[in-house]
């Protein structure tokens, strides 16, 4: 469903029910949302800066990253944006129909093989990782479609929508992961490898509004993207590095079950992984219209 | 011919008819009269401004800053009391003491022209001055002074008050007290407490004397200046002391045995002076009366009382103005739930016109009350104890006290179903008799075979409690006033007669009284009783089902909310309060209170506007001078409320004991729904917030956010929303919430706005 199919759906639904006095605020069922989503990155790339604080990591383990003058460890900000329409159902609920877009860095070490020996063929030694996190080259690119049902608590204002509430929902996430590189001092763009995740969305929040019409809001969104784990998703390691490669495929943890994967496979693997980060704690920040 | 047969017919019709609306003319009830002052409708925060400006500033800083919170609270509580539902004015009451007043400021225009008098609605025996120069006299002290003369000598006592500004010297001389300013330094708090009271007791005297001396210069009599210190010293007592005759309950069918007659009552003035054996007169704030009659009585005996009089305004007036005061108490005491006494009192009005209708409701009334009340269990909620009780009246606390709940049941319906015969027309008396007759059903007899149809054999119904043979002339003892009979009846001892009593004279209650309406109404109740048993009386699985549908029904409630399908209601004195209790002296934010309930006004219509809710506010801030209809509803319903109140706070329904005057407000507005809305804001200090600072020495990380989280305030917003039917008298909806947060305008709006939804909305 498109966005403008879901507003046609809004408008309509929203016109059958004002036949009468209604609940919500003053009357007003609808609400228009801008949403910020922000949260640290200490640990992780944004778009434009490389892995926070733990660069430093990297120094032992042989594919250390000599700084260069003027670099330095540092954090910033991770932060996307969306778009709501919520429709209160009840005093105590409402409907949210959610778009969001989000945009990161992937720490992804760029697998090179060194085919200076003109052989058809390489064994390991060939093959080794470039590891440069200031590069920033591999971009993931993420639209989120999302349902989510909001419910106001009781010991707050519980009138929808004011207060403090709590929300559930669902989300897909149609995600891209752009390459990029400097060619001739502008950046071009290929379209890598296209993926879909899915989330569970949970939100904590309060809401309050202002001259009978502006809704603002703030609260601490949660998103547990399906695909990877919370282990994975935290300790952040890209296992390719250790693993044996064929040529076509890695080996992990060859000792135990043994795992298989594509150079494509590990790229998606690592592009979840930063998406799980991204979307797993944000502080959101919100500014909506009661519409109707 | 014929025509002059038609007239004389005619005449004869309207003379009987105008004889029987003559006996059967209920009183009137006092209202509010003429415009609404301007003490009524001015806001309470401008009058404080006016009265700061006059603070003195030669004044030291201490007696401005007491004065300015003097000026603050009074106002705003003057309002409170001033909307309390008990203040009237421009009433046949406070008209009189206006013109009584007129005869002691007939040389002092100038006072004269600052002072304005309003009737208190209470039984207390009262009356009291502001500072802003309004006098306020209880209806209690109406009722019990014997002429025009000794309300002439209070209204100039409560005048001296007000002209040597006692009111707001005391507070300032009680803050310096309690702060220890000035002299009060090094005086020790016994002594403290000591001086305050002692203060208070010099105003009083200074009021006495000075009140004294504005009197000696009108023709009011010495004598009654020094008797109306009696009335104050009795003014526990009921207006009059009349031995209560069982016989009042009682029919020829239906006689209450003897033990029911406490054999002696306590002696009049026996319980003050226990009373004043065991307190220390010196902490009152007031002199004892016999201090206050020592000093009065050397100022009378040096006067010659010749040619002074009782009466300047005029005896049948004062008569006429007693008469309605007492008349009042008997409202009074019904709605504060004070039955015996609503008993008594009426008692004693229908000893001097038993056809009284008024009166007869009201013992009608009481008797409900009591028989509700005791059938509830929770008897002890609205009774006096007896042998707290002195003179005559002390009968009645002992025999409610003494009858089971059936036998309370059954005079009660005995007595208002005879008024019922009596007054076929009057549904008040039509809806107490029926839930009377519930009462009898639900929760004594489920059969009218239980009740005797044969009278006992006669008895002498006659059971005077005053001994014929030690002389004691009945007759003459009847024409005394209050006071000569406390004196009489001192000589003489109580002899009660050995009854000869039936343990089941209430099986005879009814006898006679039986007719078909009698049995059609009780087989009514039964049946009704009968259908609800069956529904408590379900299988388990029918009672899962129904605790299903009950669980299911609330949840639908509270997500849906409520949908009455209501088109108009009267909201009635919304409140808006915003509390502080962080503040040492007094959390009451009385400023902002105001300007909070205005807005709460606009809000109120605002959103009724959306919802084409038709409402009527009657709010106490936005009376304008014109509206004194709306005001006397205002005091009807709002003293409605309180007293619905309460019994829903004893979760007991009774029926409405003024339908009528309920019914006239009900076609005047044209809705039955009647409601009580209001909020409050509540900040406080965060309790647990040391708890969290200790944690944060821990993790100093947290350090700023526990201590951002210890700085700021708790908020907590209550609200209420009560929704009556006027009509049956029952409750429709109460709503309750508080809320874990600040009262923000769109926090009310909203649930404001949720509340007006549910009330207009239709089912679907």
């Amino acid at each position: 469903m498109t966005i403008k199919n879901l507003l046609l759906f809004f408008c309509v639904f929203t016109a059958i029910s004002w036949t009468n006095a209604q609940s919500g605020y003053l009357g007003k069922r609808l609400i228009g949302r801008y949403n910020f989503y922000g949260n640290f990155a200490l640990n992780n790339p944004t778009y434009n800066q490389p892995v926070g604080l733990r660069i430093d990591d990297y120094s032992d383990d042989g594919y250390a990253y000599d700084y260069e003058d003027g670099e330095a460890p540092s954090t910033g900000w991770n932060s996307f944006h969306g778009f709501e329409l919520e429709y209160i159902t009840s005093r105590k609920g409402s409907w949210t129909f959610l778009y969001g877009y989000s945009r990161t860095s992937i720490d992804h070490q760029q697998r090179v093989i060194n085919t200076t020996s003109n052989n058809s063929s390489y064994d390991d030694d060939d093959v080794y990782f470039l590891h440069n996190p200031y590069d920033l080259n591999f971009k993931l690119h993420s639209h989120e479609y999302g349902i989510k049902y909001t419910s106001y608590l009781t010991n707050r204002a519980g009138i929808a929508p004011l207060g403090l509430y709590l929300s559930y929902g669902f989300s897909v996430l149609a995600n891209s992961v752009v390459y990029r590189k400097l060619v001739n001092e502008k950046y071009k763009k290929d379209k890598i490898h296209n993926f879909t995740s899915t989330a569970f969305t949970f939100e904590i929040g309060k809401q309050k509004v202002f001259f009978d019409k502006i809704i603002v809001n703030i609260g601490i969104s949660t998103r547990y993207t399906f695909g990877t784990d919370v282990i994975t998703g935290i300790v952040n390691s890209d296992y390719s590095v250790d693993s044996d490669y064929d040529g076509d495929y890695y080996y992990y943890n060859a000792s135990a079950d043994e795992e298989q994967y594509t150079e494509t496979a590990r790229l998606e693997r690592n592009a979840k992984r930063r998406l799980f980060m991204k979307q797993l704690f944000n502080l959101k920040f919100g500014v909506g219209y009661l519409i109707k | 011919m014929m025509k002059l047969k038609n007239i004389i017919y005619s005449t004869i019709f309207l003379l009987v008819s105008q004889t029987l609306w003559a006996q059967y003319k209920e009183y009137e009830p006092l209202q509010a009269e003429g415009n609404m002052p301007k003490d009524f409708t001015t806001l309470s925060s401008d009058k404080y401004e006016t009265q700061k400006e006059k603070i003195s500033k030669h004044d030291s800083h201490f007696d401005k800053k007491a004065k300015d919170d003097f000026y603050l609270k009074s106002n705003f509580q003057l309002h409170d009391l001033l909307y309390s539902g008990r203040v009237l004015y421009n009433d046949k009451v406070s008209t009189y003491i206006q013109k009584v007043a007129n005869v002691l400021l007939k040389s002092d225009p100038t006072l004269q022209s600052k002072l304005r008098f309003y009737t208190l609605k209470s039984a207390n025996v009262n009356a009291f001055a502001t500072d802003q120069g309004m006098l306020f006299f209880n209806l209690g002290l109406i009722a019990q002074v014997e002429n025009e003369a000794q309300l002439a000598m209070v209204i100039s006592h409560e005048m001296t008050h007000y002209t040597n500004k006692h009111a707001v010297n005391r507070y300032v001389e009680k803050e310096k007290i309690s702060r220890r300013k000035g002299m009060y330094r090094t005086v020790s708090w016994e002594d403290r407490i000591k001086k305050m009271s002692s203060y208070s007791k010099e105003n009083e005297m200074e009021a006495d004397l000075e009140g004294f001396k504005r009197y000696k210069k009108t023709n009011y009599s010495y004598e009654d200046a020094r008797k109306v210190f009696d009335v104050l010293k009795y003014s526990y007592l009921p207006f009059d002391d009349l031995e209560f005759k069982k016989s009042f309950l009682e029919t020829k069918n239906l006689i209450l045995p003897e033990s029911y007659v406490l054999k002696k009552v306590r002696e009049i003035g026996s319980l003050a002076e226990e009373n004043e054996d065991e307190d220390e007169e010196e902490n009152h704030t007031h002199p004892s009366i016999s201090k206050r009659i020592e000093y009065i009585n050397k100022k009378v005996k040096k006067q010659d009382n010749t040619g002074r009089v009782s009466y300047i305004v005029g005896e049948e007036e004062f008569k006429k103005i007693q008469y309605i005061a007492r008349h009042e108490l008997n409202s009074i005491y019904l709605n504060n739930l004070q039955y015996e006494k609503a008993l008594y009192n009426a008692y004693l009005l229908l000893q001097n016109d038993p056809n009284d209708i008024h009166s007869q409701k009201t013992v009608m009334k009481a008797l409900y009350g009591i028989s509700k009340y005791k059938n509830a269990d929770l008897f002890e909620e609205i009774h006096g104890d007896y042998t707290e009780k002195e003179g005559s009246s002390q009968r009645v606390y002992f025999l409610t006290d003494t009858m089971g709940a059936n036998e309370l049941n059954i005079v009660a319906l005995n007595y208002a179903w005879r008024l019922r015969k009596k007054l076929p027309e009057d549904k008040e008396v039509s809806l107490i008799s029926d839930d009377l007759m519930k009462d009898l059903v639900f929760n004594h007899y489920k059969t009218l075979d239980d009740f005797e149809e044969t009278p006992f054999e006669e008895k002498s119904i006659i059971n005077d409690t005053i001994n014929q043979k030690e002389e004691f002339d009945s007759l003459a003892y009847a024409k005394l006033s209050k006071y000569e009979k406390i004196k009489y009846k001192k000589k003489f001892k109580q002899i009660s007669q050995d009854p000869d009593d039936n343990e089941y004279y209430y099986e005879y209650a009814f006898v006679n009284m039986m007719d078909d309406e009698f049995t059609e109404t009780f087989e009514k109740f039964l049946k009704e009783h009968t259908e609800k048993e069956n529904e408590d009386n379900l299988s388990s699985s029918e009672l899962v089902a129904k605790r299903k549908r009950e669980a299911k029904k609330k949840k639908r409630v509270e997500r849906k909310g409520h949908a009455f399908g209501i088109d108009k209601i009267i909201v009635v004195d919304p409140s808006y309060t915003k509390v502080d209790e962080r503040k040492k002296k007094g959390s009451k934010k009385f400023e902002s209170s105001e300007s909070a309930q205005l807005k709460l006004d606009e809000m109120i219509k605002d959103n009724a506007q959306r919802l084409d809710l038709d409402i009527v506010v009657m709010d106490d801030n936005t009376f304008k001078s014109s509206e004194t209809k709306k005001y006397n509803d205002f005091i009807t319903l709002n003293n409605w409320l309180s007293e619905r109140a309460v019994h829903l706070g004893f979760e007991i329904s009774m029926v409405n004991i003024n339908q009528n005057q309920l019914n006239s407000i009900q076609d005047s507005y044209g809705t039955k729904y009647v409601s009580w809305l209001g909020y409050a804001g509540v900040r406080r200090k965060k309790t647990d917030a040391i708890y969290y600072v200790c944690a944060s020495l821990i993790y100093p990380i947290f350090l700023p956010l526990s201590i951002a989280y210890a700085v700021t305030p708790e908020h907590d917003t209550f609200l209420y929303f009560v929704l009556f039917d006027i009509e049956k008298g029952e409750y429709v909806w109460v709503y309750t919430r508080q809320l874990k947060d600040r009262d923000y305008s769109s926090l009310v709006k909203g649930t404001l706005y949720d509340l007006l939804y549910q009330v207009k909305t239709k089912q679907k």
